[in-house]
């Protein structure tokens, strides 16, 4: 299983390396480090709810309302940095607090209320988005404090802090999945439900860990959101739930539940931002790039079913094999 | 079974019945025949998308890229009208290009394998490129006066045009789930495919035909919506997506497949134009819509599942206060 990972991991890198390769060969601008910089820069948010996206998608579920909790999580931190005597404690309480209450809000309606997540996530992104621009009445959060915005640049140790967020945040999700019970319960939900509540696991409790998690983790990314926009846009987020669940996809996780890695997560994060990057750097009109996130995305799942399809007849073929070595009838 | 879905139409027959008891004590322009229709008028264009989306998750799958379909639609129809000057000709073109969208995610899913979320989330984003490289990113309206009847027109008096199309297509679609064999199929590969393998229904071609048939829904539904808004654009089905499958939820198709009727996604796509239509005569901000459509689903589908709640709340009390 654990060769199975690694390899697909591995073609998804050679994709990358390949994508890449291609760009630098056209643009010598692509392979300079501030632009290579620039790039995971632009992609921070992305790998962050990446990390929380995979967890929900190992449990077989998915979670669509995240573009929604994004906008709002940012438009509660912004308007706690405006208040004077705030400071970057209060914002990242209320950012992390409000991603935790939405993302619960979703895993409570999932397990207790076994409403199927596709459906709770469709509704609740309409609710968070809709009493969002109520409340907002449509209004932007503009004029943020310095302080707030500063975030963004400022490096501690020359290492900008943006990156020092992802990299706690792939810290931490990577010591739940490889070393907590936990983790362990994530994967075996996701493998087989019925099976796991069996052997003890409280698939429920699971199930709303994994969503206050991810909530969680798009409130941390609301907080550079806002520091790194400036201004923050009621409608910030629509449609970016999309982007968040392709690149698990292309990284490799199963829709169906039960594998999906914090490692391939992020190279489809690296993927879609190397495509977007290179599509700017080639001076290709931009409306090509749907095409090319599309068709990469299609590629992508499309190479996986074929692969594991060869990979069972194979298995086939050797237990077939087996059998008639064993003297058995097939 | 049937007695579980005959309660969901239940419920939600009565929720339909409470919002417009409501809706028509609110606002007193709200229960006129003039406003009823309007309200038909404004339903048909994301209920023509329901109608593909209620057959497709009827099998156990889900199509993400009837909007971009449509748009494309609306992309090709004007294209073409502009190099052959035929408007039957373009319109036709159109359609036919909703169904090749549709093969093409149906060979996917069909044939090789992929899941339809996965599939439909790439041909999302795809469908729409090739309608912005098409178009350049640009809306088109050079188009002729009589291409704005569909999505303007009235016949009979005051009945507008799609109206009726909505009504035919909505009619047509429910007999080919319940009259036609093709029907009885697609309920039993959404029931379970392996038993449906075994019975000798040939799945890939059933879901083949179910991705066709949603595409050209699709089709019709971004020519009906361009015809209104007198412009082609790569974007305009785009935000009925959700919605129409939100609609077809809400309508009673269960999400994991084998059961759902039209008539339920008929009832689920009113009560969202019910929703829009009332809050905008009493003049409640339409940001209210987003929020009290999101709230319909959750609701209904909690009182749906109200047995499920008191169980585990029952087994929540029993584990920790005894």
């Amino acid at each position: 299983m654990n060769d199975l990972l690694k390899k697909r991991e591995f073609v998804m890198f050679m994709m990358l390396m390949v994508i890449s390769i291609c760009i630098s060969l056209i643009t010598p601008t692509f392979l300079t480090p501030s632009n290579l910089l620039s790039i995971v820069m632009n992609n921070i948010i992305l790998a962050i709810m990446a990390m929380g996206m995979t967890l929900v998608i190992v449990t077989s579920g998915i979670d669509v309302s995240v573009g929604s909790q994004l906008g709002f999580a940012a438009i509660f931190v912004g308007l706690v940095a405006l208040i004077p005597g705030s400071n970057i404690l209060t914002v990242l309480a209320v950012g992390i607090v409000s991603g935790i209450v939405l993302g619960l809000l979703n895993g409570i309606l999932i397990a207790g209320a076994e409403i199927p997540a596709i459906v709770v996530t469709l509704g609740t992104m309409n609710i968070f988005r809709g009493s969002l621009l109520l409340y907002t009445n449509g209004k932007w959060v503009t004029a943020l404090p310095a302080w707030y915005t500063s975030l963004y640049n400022t490096s501690v140790m020359g290492i900008p802090i943006p990156i020092i967020i992802l990299l706690l945040v792939i810290g931490v999700t990577y010591f739940i999945t490889q070393h907590t019970r936990l983790g362990r319960s994530i994967y075996a939900l996701g493998g087989n439900p019925a099976i796991a509540s069996r052997v003890g696991i409280n698939t429920g409790m699971v199930t709303m860990f994994v969503f206050a998690y991810m909530g969680a983790l798009t409130g941390i990314a609301s907080i550079l959101y806002g520091a790194q926009l400036a201004t923050i846009d009621p409608n910030a987020g629509t449609s970016f739930e999309l982007m968040v669940i392709s690149a698990v996809v292309i990284g490799g996780a199963n829709v169906l539940g039960g594998s999906g890695s914090l490692l391939g997560s992020l190279i489809g994060v690296l993927i879609l931002g190397v495509l977007q990057n290179g599509i700017i750097l080639m001076r290709i009109e931009p409306y090509w790039q749907n095409v090319v996130v599309g068709l990469t995305l299609i590629t992508a799942v499309t190479l996986d079913v074929v692969n594991n399809r060869k990979k069972e007849e194979r298995k086939k073929v050797i237990y077939v094999a087996e059998e008639v070595k064993a003297g058995g009838s097939v | 079974m049937i007695g579980i879905k005959r309660s969901h139409e239940l419920i939600l027959l009565l929720f339909f019945s409470g919002l417009i008891i409501i809706m028509s004590l609110l606002s007193p322009s709200f229960l006129t025949i003039d406003n009823l229709l309007s309200v038909t008028q404004q339903m048909s264009e994301f209920g023509i998308l329901a109608l593909g989306v209620t057959v497709i998750i009827i099998t156990s799958g889900i199509d993400l890229s009837v909007g971009s379909i449509a748009g494309l639609t609306t992309i090709v129809i004007a294209m073409s009208y502009g190099w052959s000057g035929s408007l039957v000709a373009a319109i036709l073109l159109g359609i036919l290009a909703g169904a090749l969208c549709g093969a093409f995610n149906g060979v996917l899913i069909a044939k090789i394998g992929v899941p339809p979320i996965l599939v439909t989330l790439g041909t999302m984003t795809f469908f729409n490129g090739i309608a912005l490289v098409l178009s350049k990113g640009n809306a088109i309206s050079d188009l002729p006066e009589e291409f704005y009847f569909v999505g303007q027109g009235y016949l009979f008096g005051n009945v507008p045009v799609q109206t009726l199309i909505f009504l035919v297509l909505a009619i047509l679609t429910s007999l080919l789930l319940s009259k036609t064999p093709w029907g009885r199929r697609v309920y039993a590969v959404g029931n379970n495919s392996v038993a449906a393998v075994f019975s000798g229904v040939q799945v890939d071609k059933v879901l083949l035909y179910v991705y066709i048939f949603a595409g050209i829904m699709s089709a019709i539904s971004g020519w009906i919506i361009s015809s209104r808004v007198s412009t082609a654009r790569a974007d305009l089905g785009a935000v009925y997506v959700m919605q129409s499958i939100a609609a077809t939820v809400l309508g009673g198709t269960n999400i994991a497949g084998g059961s759902g009727t039209i008539f339920g996604t008929v009832i689920g796509v009113s009560v969202f134009a019910v929703l829009a239509n009332g809050l905008n005569l009493i003049g409640v901000s339409p940001f209210a819509q987003n929020l009290l459509m999101g709230l319909a689903l959750i609701v209904v589908l909690l009182i749906n599942n109200v047995s499920i709640i008191k169980r585990k709340i029952a087994i929540f009390i029993k584990l920790n206060f005894n």
